[in-house]
Formats: C-alpha cells, structure tokens, sequence
C-alpha cells in the first residue's frame, strides 16, 4: 500500500491524501466539531459516456444506462442496501451528472460498518436479471416525475440546442422507451468498463484518523479483487462545432407560468490542467456575476419590469469536453426577456467590466467559499467532483485572488455574445 | 445539548443566543409571528418582498446587494413561513465568521500578494454580524420610502413616511405570479391541497403564501399599516447561531433594538405571546369520516397524498413515540412504505411520510401510475392497519431508533434546524433553553409505539390525475370525486 499522507489546510481542518490500490485517489477531510462523518466514493462514469471502446470493442449504450446502474450498485441479496444502510441508522444515497456517478453516506454511528458497505456495493456489484426488472419501473416513474418538471425540461433543452452532437445531449435518466433496452449483460460491461479505483475518488470527512481510513480502504479495494489491472478505455466523443447547434428550443407544458434558460456556448477546457481549470471557471462566474447577479443594473430593470423573478439564477457547468454558461428562471415572456438581456449584455460590452466591479465579487465569493465548510456532505460530494474534473478546491482563494480584470473582461467579452447564445424556453401548452 | 440564552430586549421582543464555535459561518434570523389569519396571511407574505427591496440607507436592490459584497458575500433572506396555526414573517442574514474569514484572507495574501489591488479596504470580520443585525433592523423599521426612495434621512425610525410604492405595486405583481403558478410544482401542490382539504376551516388550510384575490386590494398604506403593528404587538423572536462571543452578542442586542422601539409594556405587546397552535381534531372512526378528493390536471404522473389525523402534537408526551412511529411507516427507507411500494411492488419511485408535529398530522405522499392507485392505496391502508394493530418486529424498532436518534443528533450540524426546531417549540407554546431532541427518542420503548400506532386515523385522501381512469373510491363515506380542474394547464 502506497500511502503518501500530503496535507492541504483547509479553513476547517486539512484534507490529507493517499494513492491506494488500484491507483485509487482517496482523500481524508479532518472537520472537526460536528456529529455527523460522512464517506463518498465517485467513479468518472455519467450520462455523456455512452459510445466507448474498452479492450478494443466499441459500444454504445442507451440513455439512461449509467443512471439505471447507479441504482441497481444498492442491489444486495439481502434487498436494497439503502434500507441495510437505513437500519444502521446512516442515511446513504447517490446521484448522477453527465460524468460523474457518486454514492455517499452520513452517519452518527455505525460509521466504519457503514463504510464496508459502501466500499462492498461499488467495486462488487450483485446485480441479478430480476432486479434489473423490478428496478425498470421505479425508474419508469422517475422518469415521469422529472417529465411534470418544468425546470428540468427547459435545462434538457438548452443542452440541446447549445450541442450538436455531444452526448450531454442525451437525457440523464433517459425515456421510459430507453431503459427498456437496458440489460443485466449491459449493466455489468458498463461496471467492469468504469468502476474502476484507478478511475475513482474517494473521500471521507469529519473527526477522523486518516490511517485508520485508509487502511480500511486498501484492504476492502483488495479483498474485493477490484484492484487487478484496469480495461483500456477510451471514451469515443463526436467532433462537436464550436457555434451552437439552434438559436432556439421550445418546448410545449401544461403549466402556468413559462421559463426560459438562456446559454453561452464556452471551449471546452480540454487543454488545460489543474489550477488553470479552476482559474478559468473563477474567471467566467466572476463575469457572470457581475452581469447576472443581485448587483447588476441589467438584472434590476428586468426585475422591475415583472420579466425576471426573483429564483432568477446563473451557472457554468463544464466538464472536460464541454462548457458553457447559463442563466435563467421563470418569466411572464421567455422571448421578450432573452432578448432584453441578450441587447443589455451588448450595450454593456462598450464599457466592460470595471476594477470596483470585479473586486466586490471578488470579495463575495471568497466569503461564500468559506461557508462551504460547515456542510459535510456539500463539501465532500464538491471535492469529489472537482477531483474528478482534474482539479481541486481547497487552493481556490489563491486562484480567485490571481484572476486578473483583463481575464474577467476578456471573458465577457468573449463568451457573452449572440454567436454564442441559445435560448431554450418552456411556453404553457394551449 | 446545543444550550440556548435568552435575552429578552423589549416586551414581547427575545434575542435567542446559540453559541456555535463548530461552526465557520454566522448566522441571524428575526422573526414576527403571528396567527395565521385569511385576513392577514397575504399581507405577512407580501410584507418580506418589499422589505428585501431596500431601505433608507441602501435604497434598491442593486445598492443592496453592493453592501451585501462589501460584507464578504453576507447574504439576506426574505420569507414568510407557516409553523403550525401560526405565520412566520421572517428576514435571515448569514456571513462568514471572524475565524475562517481571517485564515482564508491570510493565505491570500501570503500566496497572491497582489490580490485585491484597488480594492476598498473589507470591513473587519468581526464587525461582519453586527453589520447584519442593523441591516435587519433597518430593513423592518426604516424601509425603502416614497419619493427617492431613501426617504429623508432624518425620517424617524418608526418610518412615518411609508412604504415605496413602486416596490409594492412590483412585489403584489411578483406574489401574484407565484401564486397563480402553485400548481406547476405538482408534488407540492398536491402536497398543498390535501391539507387544504383535510383542514378546512382550520387556519393550517390557508398557504404560506396567502391568497391571490386578497392581493388587489393591499395598497403601501395598508401594508405599512401592517408593518407598524407587527412591530408593535407581535411576538418577535431573533436568533443568533455560530461563533459568538458575549461582546458580539451585546453589540448584536444593541443593533436590533430599533425593533423593539415602538413597544411599550402596557399596550398589549408584554403579553404579545400567541395562543399555541391547535390539534387538528381527530375524526370520528365510525362512521369513518374518511374523504376522498379526486383532482384532474395534464400529468405524467399522478400524486397521490393521504393525510392521517394523530391527535398528537409536540408538547404530548406520546409525540416521541409518533416520531418513531412515523419512521416505522415511512420516515426512512427501510420502512414499510418504501419497502412495499418502491422495493416489492415497484409503484413508486419516491414514497415518504412526514410528521406535522404542530398540528398532530401524518401526511403520506407518492408519485405513482394512476392505474397503480388502488394497489398503492391498498398498500398504504394496510401498512396503517398493520401498525396499529401492533405488528412490527423488535429488529424493525431497533432499526427505526438508530436512525431517528442519528437525524436528531445530526441536528446539531445544522444552523438552521437548530433555529426552526427552536421556533416550533415556541409555537407550541414552550421555550427550550436547550436542543437535544435525541433525548425524548432515547426512552421511547417498543410498547410506546405499539400505544401511539392505535390513534392515527386516515383523514383524506387526495390524488391529482389526468382522470381518465377514475376508480370508484373504494369504502369511506363522505368521498368528494371530483372537483374542478384546478390544476390543469
């Protein structure tokens, strides 16, 4: 076991690491004071990965595999481990982006039994033809609970029509017609492909002895025999065009109030590393919040002319191969207010984005970054996906405090154009 | 135990101290409780809108927000909450504290000497909370004025001259659209509309919300009108949560004290304390008063939401015993909900029940096929019926324990649950000088529950569905089938 203890201090305790085997990234948060310890493991496997070739075969799954995975991993002979977890008195869970599958749990007992289990569900699976079954359709009624959401389709959308071809077009959980062509065969070449330690993180978080973490990790990745050599993988992606692929998506609901997302299609990051994926991610929401946030004029007329609400919010979602910035919420008229943000961004270009601007969001965000630390379960679950994105978030003052206003207003100048831009909008259905 | 001091700053008026060293950040809350009342409730969720406008001193969103940066990234919150029979008008502030603050800011400066250039000089991270309890207090007594909305400066702080009308007429407009798009959230407003239903004419029917024909008729006056009285006379309750020490706390206390100013012992306002909430009254067996409510909207999913009367609300001493109770039946995914419907059956996707400890209420609620309603109702009867006849194993109630006694204690973690625990307790007529709440769990015994499983009584049953297949509502008398299409797009 190659342990390599390396200490980064956080603002509440330090994160120390070590490469255990299988090549597996495991990382101990030592947050002292609180009652609960948490443990996430998180394999780089997600929505997007859909057309691979591993040892040389190519495949391609249907939508919604790598979601129909993450909930048969709780598959057990002794029934769904969410209630073996529930019994101990830990409250365990998973989620799924387009490239990260993560299972995680907190506990106030039963911490180290909780963490066998944990370890025991990822790296063996005990999928069986008949869960597979049983399992379809409470994903079938997932699925149509996430197709009564509004807020969900219009985000769905925007990705549609930002992307061409790339795979974070395709739906997270997929549709009911989908899943349907889901195999066990299918679900266990997915595992054996990417549940992997080699292409893992793993962290724990709360008052804890990193040895005794690790040693416990180590043995369970051996025992489990999930340390033997990796497949060679390759993830196949489309050449995707750098304009977007529509100007507009509409989609058509039985609701009241409309909403609308509107999106600026960014380079992916895919020739940049570590703190520079961090730097031009600080980069692009330090621009976005001067333009979009609570202290924007723009933000404010919009607001008060009764076509922006209050729930009006902006994101950059990026992951190696894609990246772009969105904002939106509810309004009394998608098409009216996308316009009127799209004319105000560009009045706005003429003078840029100004050293006072710059230097009080600056300032919020740092603020903001220090109340990331009293959440457990937020931070580690943060971690984990910044680990897996190839960069880290424990230097992120440094960065933020290195981003210069040239970068910030190159920025916005750059990626906050109509060449850019896609607006996806949800209108009530007639 | 998380202890609680409480220091009373005025009549009616309570500073609520949890010191949190375990804690980075800061928070505040003040709270205006009053009765939830159809005459008052759209009133009490309109009031925080406008407040988070602006005040005299920063006099629009934008400039807010602006001070708000300055305070490194400080945040305020702006809401209006039901809390039994009562209603919660409410502004919260959170900022970093001093420890953290200072640590990040030191390594800044060691590793990026250059960070911040041309920058204004930051307020010291000590004063950040205090900051934030003038900014509150400023936000309720000296509101955004008509007229260049900063008011005159010399305006008192009662704030004679009123509230911005702009603002109003911009907020009633903001309120309405939310309003009138409730029932796009279907889960929730399903959720809404079986309590609406099963409390009817009780005040726990009205939304936290208030209601949409109410809006027309508030003008600035009449929601000033509001704002002063609820200074005057309701109960107000403020809390601070994280890494004080007593100086912070006396500087705090000092700076919330413009909201207290109109208050005077002798009218009314020293005995400002509401009457505890209400027990929704347990139907009557037989006849079984039982309802069934049918809703058609254009979804993909139909909700179905069964509410159960408990007759046990917070301060009965078998409420320790509901609580497991609850977990046994749906609380936790190894219950019995989740259990047969999700696992065995495969009819949901989610399934869960929740106490309503202030009212004595156990709402159930899933998302489900509508040609599932029967089996899922089938289910949900006979999970009930199965419980109150005693039947669940000791390794089912150990199970149950573990985990109910891991979420009280995991409240510890929480600013907030430490905050709103407290204030449920004060709705139900008590004031904790402590939060344990594993405590009451510890002593629970499986006979406890056996006891308390006999009392819940299914009350209403409401499902919201495209309609096509109706069932017929299988035995209850009373069944409402039917109703407007009130959800439909």
């Amino acid at each position: 076991m190659a342990l390599v203890p390396e200490g980064l201090a956080g603002p509440q305790g330090e994160f120390v690491a070590a490469r255990l085997p299988g090549g597996l990234d495991a990382w101990v948060w030592r947050r002292r004071g609180l009652q609960n310890r948490c443990a996430a493991l998180a394999v780089r496997f997600g929505a997007m990965d859909a057309l691979f070739e591993v040892d040389g075969r190519e495949l391609e799954v249907p939508d919604g595999t790598a979601h129909f995975l993450e909930h048969k991993v709780f598959e057990t002979e002794k029934g769904s481990a969410l209630a073996l977890f529930s019994r101990m008195g830990v409250r365990a869970n998973a989620f799924i982006s387009y490239a990260v599958t993560a299972y995680h749990f907190t506990a106030t007992e039963n911490f180290w039994p909780a963490l066998r289990l944990l370890l025991g569900l990822v790296f063996t699976p005990r999928l069986t033809a008949e869960g597979v079954e049983a399992e379809r359709r409470v994903i079938a009624q997932e699925i149509r609970m996430y197709e009564d959401d509004p807020a969900a389709k219009v985000i769905e959308n925007l990705h549609r029509a930002l992307y061409a071809r790339h795979p974070v077009r395709r739906r997270i959980a997929g549709t009911v017609e989908s899943i349907s062509r889901i195999t066990l065969e299918l679900l266990l070449d997915c595992h054996r492909t990417f549940y992997h330690p080699s292409n893992a993180v793993f962290v724990a978080a709360g008052d804890l002895d990193p040895d005794r973490v690790f040693a416990e990790v180590a043995a369970l990745v051996e025992d489990s025999g999930a340390a033997a050599p990796p497949p060679a993988v390759r993830r196949l992606l489309p050449p995707e065009p750098s304009s977007p692929a529509a100007s507009r998506v509409e989609a058509r609901m039985p609701v009241k109030r409309p909403w609308f997302q509107l999106g600026f299609k960014d380079r992916p990051p895919d020739d940049l590393r570590g703190e520079a994926l961090l730097r031009r991610e600080a980069a692009v929401s330090l621009a976005a919040e001067v333009v979009f946030g609570l202290t924007s004029p723009l933000r404010d007329r919009l607001y008060r002319e009764g076509l922006l609400d209050e729930g009006f919010s902006h994101r950059y979602a990026w992951d190696r191969s894609f990246a772009h910035l969105s904002a939106g919420g509810t309004t009394e008229d998608p098409d009216r207010v996308s316009e009127l943000l799209l004319e105000g961004i560009s009045e706005w270009r003429q003078k840029g984005i100004s050293r006072r601007e710059l230097e009080s969001k600056r300032r919020k965000t740092l603020g903001e970054y220090t109340g990331l630390f009293d959440s457990l379960e937020g931070m580690s679950t943060l971690f984990l996906l910044y680990r897996l994105k190839g960069t880290g978030l424990v230097s992120y003052p440094e960065v933020l405090g290195r981003v210069s206003l040239e970068e910030v207003d190159e920025t916005f100048r750059g990626l906050m154009v109509p060449e850019r831009a896609s607006v996806s909008v949800v209108v009530p259905a007639l | 135990m998380q202890p609680v001091a409480r220091r009373e700053f005025a009549p009616g008026a309570d500073l609520y101290i949890l010191p949190a060293p375990r804690f980075g950040a800061l928070h505040l809350l003040v709270a205006f409780r009053q009765v939830l009342d159809p005459e008052r409730v759209t009133r009490g969720a309109l009031l925080p809108r406008v407040l988070r406008r602006g005040t005299r001193t920063w006099p629009d969103l934008p400039s807010l927000a602006r001070h708000l940066d300055g305070l490194y990234g400080a945040s305020v919150g702006a809401a209006a909450a039901k809390m039994g029979d009562h209603q919660t008008v409410e502004l919260t502030y959170s900022c970093p504290g001093p420890g953290v603050l200072k640590e990040v800011l030191a390594r800044r400066a060691a590793t990026a000497p250059s960070a911040g250039r041309g920058a204004p000089d930051g307020p010291s991270p000590e004063g950040l909370l205090v900051h934030g309890a003038e900014l509150l207090a400023e936000m309720f007594s000296r509101p955004a004025g008509p007229g260049g909305r900063g008011g005159s400066p010399e305006a008192p702080p009662g704030g004679e001259e009123g509230l911005d009308e702009d603002y109003v007429r911009e907020e009633k407009a903001g309120l309405g659209r939310d309003l009138r798009a409730l029932a796009d959230d279907r889960t929730s407003w399903a959720h809404h509309r079986c309590v609406e239903e099963m409390c009817s004419g009780e005040p726990y029917a009205l939304h936290s919300l208030g209601r949409l024909p109410d809006l027309e008729d508030i003008t600035g006056e009449s929601l000033d009108a509001f704002r002063r009285e609820l200074l005057a006379r309701s109960p107000l309750s403020a809390y601070v949560v994280g890494p004080v020490d007593d100086r912070t706390v006396d500087r705090v206390s000092e700076a919330l004290l413009p909201l207290a100013a109109g208050r005077r012992a002798d009218d009314g306002a020293g005995s400002a304390s509401l009457p505890a909430s209400a027990c929704h009254p347990l139907p009557s067996r037989e006849p079984s008063r039982e309802r069934e409510v049918h809703e058609e909207a254009d979804v993909e999913q139909a909700r179905l939401v069964v509410g159960l009367a408990t007759g046990t609300t917070l301060t009965d001493p078998a409420h320790p015993a509901q609580v497991l109770y609850n977990g046994l039946l749906g609380g936790f995914v190894h219950g019995r909900l989740f259990r047969r419907m999700r696992e065995e059956a495969g009819l949901a996707y989610y399934v869960w029940s929740r106490v309503v400890a202030l009212k004595g209420l156990i709402i159930i609620s899933c998302g489900i096929r509508e040609e599932d309603y029967g089996r899922a109702l089938d289910i949900i009867r006979r999970e009930v019926d199965s419980l109150a006849r005693g039947r669940f194993s000791d390794r089912e109630f150990g199970a149950t324990r573990n985990s109910a006694l891991a979420v009280a204690r995991a409240r510890l973690d929480s600013p907030s649950a430490l905050v709103y625990g407290h204030l449920e307790h004060l709705a139900a007529g008590q004031v904790p000088d402590g939060i344990a709440p594993w405590r009451e769990l510890e002593g629970v015994t499986a006979a406890d529950v056996r006891d308390f499983a006999r009392r819940p009584v299914i009350d209403t049953v409401y499902l919201l569905a495209r309609g096509r297949r109706r069932r017929r509502p299988p035995g209850g008398g009373g069944s409402r089938a039917g109703g407007p299409c009130r959800a439909a797009g």
